[in-house]
């Protein structure tokens, strides 16, 4: 401490030293300014923006659906190099042709079409080209110069370049797809079931820190015997009994996250409550609900912002344990947790089923602690 | 002393009964049974199938033969799992699953405050930033993410370690890393933030004062005063850890007995579930007690009453 005493901030208001009117900064303008400057935070917001883009449109410009599958490209690699690989086409052109039991001779490659005379004692059957086109590798199937008995000619057909830069999956899916698709589940989850434990738990511990006394104590209790239960084991029964339905999880989630909450906001409103404002509404006869709307939930905002943002990563583990656990969305669709404890058990031979999920929901669980962190920093600057 | 225990023991009877009246009337609630087969059986099995179980008799019946058989140790036979009982089940997993999460949470406390009080006295140093990094690091990772990167990295790459199973030399080292690092990271993190409060406190600088060596006053006296929130926090975590973690034994393969409440809600294996409620509700209750009990020995401010 070897700054000189200098002026109280309220006094350099009333009598402002060069003669300007200093400008009042309320509390949110303040954080914002501290948020700003703290660089992990401005970061993980950047982050989380994209990701969520992501989550959003990703799953509308991804060149591949989530739910296509590509029988013939199953647990292919990461790759940026568009898939078939040159040595692979010919084998696949061949053991394609092979079922319409014709001679087939020398293929060949050239740029993006494939080539190969071939005969028969019989007159080629126009059809013989759907065994090609069936393939995921090959499209727009011809046979050119047709000899005039109709027994030979030059089968051609296009190659289709395929991405798939996270690789596939078991079932010859697009990883990125279903990343991208996952993405967007497990964050309306984290977002759906903190805002469910927001409403929640601000109204509940609202009401209780407002009317205090009997119904607090009351209040309070149940708050505590609900603490005192095994509560992961309920949402796992509530899952496991009513259904895997995606409203049911971000329930289940929300209604077991929102504790914590009700009791920070009793905690505020009890001091807010014989505040001299709060005593002003009540002498102009204001409504205790108009109070407690326009009055009480608004300045109990700071630490609820907070404690939300650490909640949204909290309700995506919860939703990716379920996941994991076989308990969450069901396929086609799918979530991170899901992706991930799928990645797991094809661990030995396909790692680019764990890495990229996983790699994934770090990145979204430390941009929300980050965020978080510096929303508290911000908003709560005793804390530091 | 004594007195004190029983009062708790007493007041925790009541929580024990909610959870089991709560945890007994969902399940039974809950659509779907435990004889519901994808094949239909002969009506005349099922009725001597729920004889043997006692499902035949009313709700309220079966609910009190439960409480009673509960109250005699007998958590009865499984439903799933032919001629094991509950309590055999319980005897084969427990141990597996208390040796895991004890190691543990023994791993994480002692680490844990060594890396915490480390970082707290030596603040603002990159040792400090380091330690808070790893246990950020630590805490954000989720422990199905960990398991199977730890299980591919030392289990399938390196060789150095199975990469599942129970028995083998090692088997234990991986499960147990995977249930130590993210403990390990949130009591580093209590640890230091409690140190750094103490050191700065009256006590301390008096200690100080008196000339007493620098390392009494670091573990006599700061560490027994900024270890209290880790104590606090470990009582639900280690009951938490002792009942086993489903993530951990579904990924290593380990016969503990996290695994028994997805398994047993998922094939209306009542009996299982309620047992498994019942652990752990009850190591819920003696680890708090254990906490208690080592707030007052730590703290003498707290007194027994």
């Amino acid at each position: 401490m070897t700054e000189a005493p200098t002026v109280l901030p309220a006094a350099a208001g009333i009598a402002p030293v060069d003669g300007e009117m200093a400008l009042g900064r309320s509390l949110f303008q303040d954080a914002w300014r501290r948020l700003r400057r703290n660089k992990a935070a401005v970061a993980s917001a950047v982050v989380l923006v994209v990701l969520a883009l992501a989550g959003l449109i990703g799953p509308m410009v991804a060149p591949h659906s989530y739910d296509r599958i590509y029988p013939q490209y199953v647990r292919v690699p990461a790759s940026f190099e568009a898939y078939p690989k040159e040595d692979a086409i010919v084998p696949a052109f061949e053991s394609a042709l092979a079922r319409a039991r014709i001679t087939i001779g020398a293929t060949e490659v050239n740029g993006n079409t494939v080539s190969a005379p071939i005969s028969d004692d019989e007159p080629l059957d126009p059809r013989i080209t759907r065994y090609l086109d069936r393939s995921d590798l090959f499209s727009n199937v011809r046979i050119d110069q047709l000899s005039a008995d109709g027994r030979s000619g030059v089968m051609l057909a296009d190659v289709s370049r395929l991405q798939f830069i996270f690789g596939t999956d078991n079932n010859g899916r697009d990883l990125l797809a279903r990343i991208l698709i996952g993405i967007r589940i497990s964050l309306a989850i984290g977002v759906l079931a903190s805002a469910m434990a927001l409403v929640l738990g601000v109204t509940y511990g609202a009401i209780a820190g407002y009317y205090g006394g009997k119904i607090d104590s009351v209040m309070m209790r149940i708050v505590d015997i609900f603490y005192s239960l095994p509560f992961i084991f309920f949402v796992i029964l509530l899952v496991v009994f009513f259904g895997r339905s995606f409203i049911l999880i971000f329930i289940a989630i929300g209604a077991t996250e929102w504790l914590d909450m009700s009791r920070i906001v009793r905690g505020q409103t009890l001091t807010l409550k014989r505040q001299e404002f709060v005593q002003a509404a009540e002498a102009m006869g204001a409504t205790t609900s108009g109070i407690l709307k326009r009055h009480i939930i608004p300045n109990t905002l700071g630490p609820v912002v907070v404690y939300a943002t650490l909640l949204i990563p909290k309700a995506i583990l919860l939703e990716s344990l379920l996941s994991f656990l076989g308990l969450g969305v069901q396929e086609p669709l799918t979530s991170l947790g899901l992706l991930i404890s799928e990645g797991a058990e094809n661990i030995r031979g396909a790692t680019w089923l764990l890495i990229f999920p996983a790699v994934t929901l770090t990145m979204i669980l430390f941009a929300l602690n980050f965020l978080g962190d510096g929303l508290r920093d911000a908003l709560d600057p005793k804390d530091r | 002393m004594l007195l004190y225990v029983l009062r708790r023991f007493a007041s925790a009877v009541p929580t024990l009964f909610v959870i089991v009246t709560i945890a007994f009337f969902m399940l039974r609630l809950a659509p779907g049974g435990p004889f519901d087969l994808e094949r239909p059986i002969d009506p005349l099995i099922i009725e001597n199938l729920k004889r043997a179980f006692n499902m035949d008799k009313p709700l309220p019946q079966q609910y009190m033969l439960y409480l009673w058989n509960l109250l005699h140790g007998d958590l009865g036979p499984s439903f799933t799992r032919r001629d094991f009982t509950v309590n055999d089940l319980f005897r084969f997993g427990l141990p597996v699953s208390i040796q895991i999460g004890g190691t543990a949470i023994a791993l994480a406390l002692v680490f844990g405050t060594f890396l915490g009080s480390l970082a707290a006295l030596r603040q603002n140093s990159w040792v400090d930033y380091s330690v808070v990094g790893v246990a950020t690091f630590g805490i954000t990772i989720p422990p199905f993410v960990v398991a199977p990167i730890l299980s591919l990295i030392f289990g399938v790459y390196l060789g150095w370690l199975p990469a599942g199973g129970w028995g083998a030399p090692g088997s234990m080292v991986l499960p147990v890393a995977t249930l130590a690092l993210p403990q390990m990271a949130i009591v580093a993190r209590l640890t230091r933030g409690a140190t750094i409060e103490v050191l700065r406190s009256n006590h301390i600088r008096t200690a100080r004062a008196y000339g007493l060596p620098s390392w009494v006053v670091l573990y006599v006296h700061t560490l027994r005063a900024s270890i209290l929130p880790v104590v606090s926090y470990l009582g639900p975590t280690a009951a938490a850890l002792m009942t086993g973690s489903v993530v951990v034994e579904t990924i290593f393969g380990i016969p503990g007995i996290g695994r028994y409440f997805v398994q047993g809600a998922l094939g209306r294996d009542y009996t299982l579930v309620m047992g498994t409620v019942v652990v752990i509700a009850v190591f819920v209750v003696v680890f708090n007690l254990i906490v208690d009990i080592l707030y007052a020995y730590l703290d003498p401010r707290v007194r027994y009453d």
